[in-house]
């Protein structure tokens, strides 16, 4: 046996792409949606300090920042349906708890861990944007909430990008640790061809490949819509 | 002239221990032009803010067209009606800085007034012609010069029609050449009936368009009168100091 079989390595990639890819693009994409929406409305509660709410956010941020995503999996994916079990016979939901496929657990504990720190990068946006738009927009007539859709948020948006990018980066690598939890991503699905012939190797670096490229591809992405969200930004030559 | 359209008694704020108004009366008629001036801090600015509520006051009654309001209590809709049929130019001219000029003056119309996008396009190129920047419509404001940005904003301002505007030293931020850009707009603007209540320490401006120049000093109202009256033979000491400062 070769140090290094090129051909398997060569093979591997398609491999890797077509079992791989298609739910570690899903997870990353679902987890960023629903993490920037979580951050968010937790940004907003932390600005404007509402009462319970704002507690509560305090000790979900500091909570899954504080402890390690692969933990945080195994939690949800060993207790969730432990908890749900015992609940559904309580309650006769008469629902299959074993048939819930795993990403949908997934999608939970990504949101959840991304949000909490996505949150601080959303807060800091929001309280960006000059405290004139805000009293410009008011004196023009708007509510509060229009302020907020119309002035705030786009401006914030734009100051947020290049956060958002560097996360949304780190969220494909982080789809990774799903393997744990038998989703069929990029790495799991090298561990599997792997496997197969004892070439973790090159199948392991097939995998570190596409990552490679995937993360290089949105950064590419996410650089030109942060310099087309900045425009106005820009003086004319 | 027509029966006062805003009326104050009594406003007082303060900001945690300083109380910066200490009893403001002031009298505004409809299409009136009031120039305020003071010296830094004497609570010009507060004064204005109280006005459409982006500060709260600690005690006050105002008349504002129809309505009666507590200022220590506003109600939602009695902000909202103050807001709508007022707006206000910043001395930091506060464009939105994701739109261009065309799409700050149609902001306010289109989100406000409910009026369509097409009709309000029209309004407001209407207006942006009459502060002379029709040829900068589809220009963000990083890329105008001060004079220009506070000409965008004074045409916001007014293409929602309000009855009264507010100027919070609207020039003070410009290079002195584009000082003069800004003025003329305003005394054209100042032709057309609009009440304006605006806080500038310049001069020569007050006499071409006030009605009325109204001091201010450490949080009172000192004296009040004529541009022509107060300028030149001003009374109170405070008022004598502070023409002889900016003369
Ligand atoms: N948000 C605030 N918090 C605390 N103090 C404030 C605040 N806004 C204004 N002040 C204080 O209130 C006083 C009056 O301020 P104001 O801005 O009304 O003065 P002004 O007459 O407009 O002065 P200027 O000519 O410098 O604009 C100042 O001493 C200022 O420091
Ligand atoms: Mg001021």
């Amino acid at each position: 046996m070769s140090i290094f079989d090129w051909q398997f390595f060569r093979g591997a990639i398609p491999t890797v792409l077509k079992d791989g890819l298609l739910n570690t693009l899903n997870l990353t994409i679902v987890t960023f949606i629903f993490a920037c929406l979580i951050g968010l409305i937790t940004a907003l509660i932390k600005i404007y300090k509402i009462p319970v709410l704002y507690q509560i956010s305090l000790v979900y941020v500091s909570f899954f920042r504080g402890t390690p995503l692969l933990v945080q999996i195994l939690i949800f994916y060993y207790g969730l349906p432990t908890i749900l079990n015992h609940y559904s016979t309580d309650y006769g939901w008469n629902v299959d708890i074993s048939k819930i496929p795993p990403i949908i657990y997934m999608y939970v504990v990504f949101s959840l861990c991304y949000g909490a720190y996505i949150s601080e990068v959303m807060r800091s946006a929001v309280l960006s944007v000059d405290k004139g738009q805000h009293e410009a927009a008011y004196t023009i007539g708007m509510s509060g909430p229009k302020v907020l859709s119309r002035i705030v948020f786009p401006q914030a948006l734009s100051n947020a990008l290049p956060n958002l990018g560097n996360y949304f980066v780190d969220i494909v690598k982080g789809t990774s640790l799903a393997f744990t939890a038998t989703v069929v991503e990029i790495l799991a699905s090298a561990k599997i061809i792997g496997a197969r012939d004892y070439r973790y190797f090159e199948a392991y670096l097939a995998a570190a490949v596409v990552y490679w490229v995937v993360c290089l591809i949105f950064e590419v992405l996410f650089r030109t819509v942060e310099k087309r969200s900045r425009k106005y930004e820009r003086r004319p030559a | 002239m027509k029966d006062d359209f805003i009326t104050i008694r009594g406003l007082k704020k303060s900001f945690g221990k300083n109380e910066i108004l200490k009893g403001v009366d002031l009298d505004v008629k409809e299409g009136e032009k009031v120039i305020i001036m003071g010296s830094s801090g004497s609570g010009k600015s507060t004064l204005l803010r109280c006005m459409n509520r982006l500060e709260t006051s600690d005690h006050g009654l105002m008349f504002f067209g129809e309505r009666q309001i507590d200022l220590a209590h506003w109600l939602k809709k009695d902000i909202k009606y103050v807001r709508s049929n007022s707006s206000m130019v910043f001395q930091g001219y506060n464009l939105f800085k994701h739109m261009t000029v065309l799409e700050n003056v149609m902001e306010g119309l289109v989100q406000c007034k409910g009026i369509k996008k097409l009709e309000a396009k029209d309004i407001a190129i209407h207006y942006l012609e009459k502060v002379g920047l029709s040829e900068r419509l589809d220009y963000y404001p990083s890329a105008l010069s001060g004079g220009q940005q506070q000409r965008g904003a004074i045409a916001r301002a007014l293409a929602l029609q309000p009855k009264v505007v507010f100027f919070d030293e609207p020039t003070s931020a410009l290079d002195p050449e584009l000082v003069a850009e800004v003025l003329n707009v305003m005394e054209k603007i100042a032709e057309e009936g609009v009440t304006m209540i605006v806080v500038t320490h310049e001069v020569g401006f007050a006499k071409n368009i006030a009605d009325r120049v109204v001091f201010m000093d450490r949080g009172y109202i000192c004296e009040e009168g004529r541009p022509d009256q107060i300028l030149r033979y001003p009374r109170n000491n405070r008022t004598k100091e502070f023409l002889n400062l900016i003369a």
